[in-house]
């Protein structure tokens, strides 16, 4: 599975972004199919590098991951 | 036209801020928050990044805690009717916008309940002990101007804040007046809520305005809806800024706002400040040596004052004299009550209404100096 996680709205994962940039881990934001049962109309992350250390920093600053996503939308 | 209207809103507004909204329209019209697509996209970077900005400007780390509204009222309105309940009791100040009133007032039929603290001009002590004797073991809210639209006095509202707090009660400021103007680092700060018009001070766009939330009590929504994500949920969403950024937001108003922002960074908020009062002095200066002049204040200063200069000249309504500016010597000043009745009543023209100059950073010396001119020849 791509290291795609679920964010709660594209301003959270822009933040996000942000902030694991500013740890050295590249990212991007994208649109993307949501956790099972809640249907399309999501905003996920995709994590490059160091991923678990990623969703660390992700919750260290109350950045809520939803969870790892379905898949991308291509 | 010589533009003294600067209180209602700026005029002109900066090069980078109109590039900017007209760049916007014409090659990121698309709806941020919404489609995956690459426009889509970039819309949303561009509000991401406008939002940034104005947390930034404000001393917010959390740039989601910046949700964009369509005025400072709307802001106002978010806090006053998103917070208080039946039992309520609210602090305001004696020179509040009717933003704050209105609101106020129609939540009297849901048993809310407001004071009035006397503000003192350039005496903090005793405004401040004036907010202290209107608490009451009920008291829940503080809304209070930054300074006032009218007379341009500022409140000492950090203080009038940290006391608030001691008590329990939530603080929420409108800095309609003063955003951009004086500086506000909320890092550091009892402000709860600051609630800002993006188009006065920061040089955006009409239609512009921001919620600041520094605390950790998020309002109820007056509107839900469509939010771009998590759409399956008929539930809204209760993450900021989604709560309450429902609907299609003014892309380009908040981009505008975001580079007003930039302007006056770059031109140095105190710098502004410094010489906007200035203005503002030379013109007191005048009028005040004027017998048909009425000035309302003592002789302003970045103390106790932002650059708002309230005037009346004896035996004439103050809308017949802002006519007259207008029509005869192309200034532009507004009179009346500017929608805050209460200040007014405080100063004793609520019959009258008056005359009011704000200048903007585009204002000159020479501006000022026509505008006396003008004065001195209405008799």
């Amino acid at each position: 599975m791509d290291n795609l996680v679920q964010l709660s709205s594209v301003t959270q994962a822009m933040r996000a972004r942000d902030l694991l940039k500013s740890h050295g881990i590249n990212s991007a934001v994208q649109r993307i199919t949501a956790l099972r049962g809640q249907g399309p109309c999501a905003y996920g992350l995709k994590i490059f590098n160091r991923f678990d250390e990623a969703i660390l920093i992700l919750r260290e600053h109350n950045i809520h991951v939803i969870g790892r996503a379905r898949g991308e939308i291509r | 036209m010589i533009y003294f209207d600067n209180g209602a809103t700026t005029f002109p507004k900066p090069n980078n801020v109109i590039n900017s909204v007209c760049n916007t329209l014409r090659n990121y019209g698309a709806n941020p928050g919404r489609g995956g697509h690459k426009l889509a996209m970039k819309a949303s970077e561009l509000l991401y990044n406008a939002r940034k900005n104005v947390a930034n400007f404000f001393g917010v780390e959390d740039s989601s805690n910046v949700i964009f509204t369509p005025s400072c009222t709307t802001s106002l309105n978010i806090v006053i009717k998103g917070l208080l309940q039946k039992g309520d009791h609210v602090i305001i100040s004696s020179y509040e916008h009717n933003a704050v009133l209105r609101p106020l007032e129609k939540l009297k039929d849901r048993g809310v309940t407001y004071s009035v603290a006397e503000v003192f001009e350039g005496d903090n002590e005793r405004t401040i002990n004036s907010f202290r004797e209107q608490i009451k073991p009920n008291t829940r809210l503080l809304v209070c101007t930054y300074a006032s639209n009218v007379f341009g006095i500022k409140l000492p509202v950090e203080r009038i804040c940290a006391l608030c707090h001691q008590y329990g009660i939530i603080t929420c400021v409108d800095a309609a007046q003063a955003a951009g103007i004086v500086p506000i680092n909320l890092s550091d700060s009892s402000i709860d809520y600051l609630c800002i018009a993006g188009h006065k001070g920061l040089y955006g766009p009409m239609g512009t305005g921001a919620l600041i939330v520094n605390c950790d009590t998020i309002p109820d929504t007056l509107i839900e809806g469509g939010t771009g994500s998590n759409s399956a949920s008929t539930e809204q969403p209760d993450i900021l800024p989604d709560k309450f950024e429902s609907g299609t937001g003014n892309l380009p108003g908040f981009v505008g706002m975001g580079n007003g922002v930039n302007f006056v960074k770059n031109r140095g908020e105190i710098n502004l400040y410094n010489k906007e009062i200035q203005l503002i002095q030379r013109a007191y200066s005048a009028l005040s040596r004027m017998d048909n002049v009425i000035l309302y204040t003592d002789y302003p200063n970045m103390n106790y004052y932002v650059p708002v200069l309230s005037f009346n000249i004896k035996d004439k309504d103050s809308e017949t004299v802002s006519q007259i500016l207008s029509s005869r010597y192309n200034i532009a000043t507004r009179a009346g009550l500017h929608c805050a009745p209460l200040a007014h009543k405080s100063k004793g023209t609520l019959e009258t209404g008056t005359v009011r100059v704000v200048p903007s950073a585009f204002t000159t010396f020479n501006d000022i100096n026509l505008l006396i001119s003008a004065i001195s020849n209405i008799k």
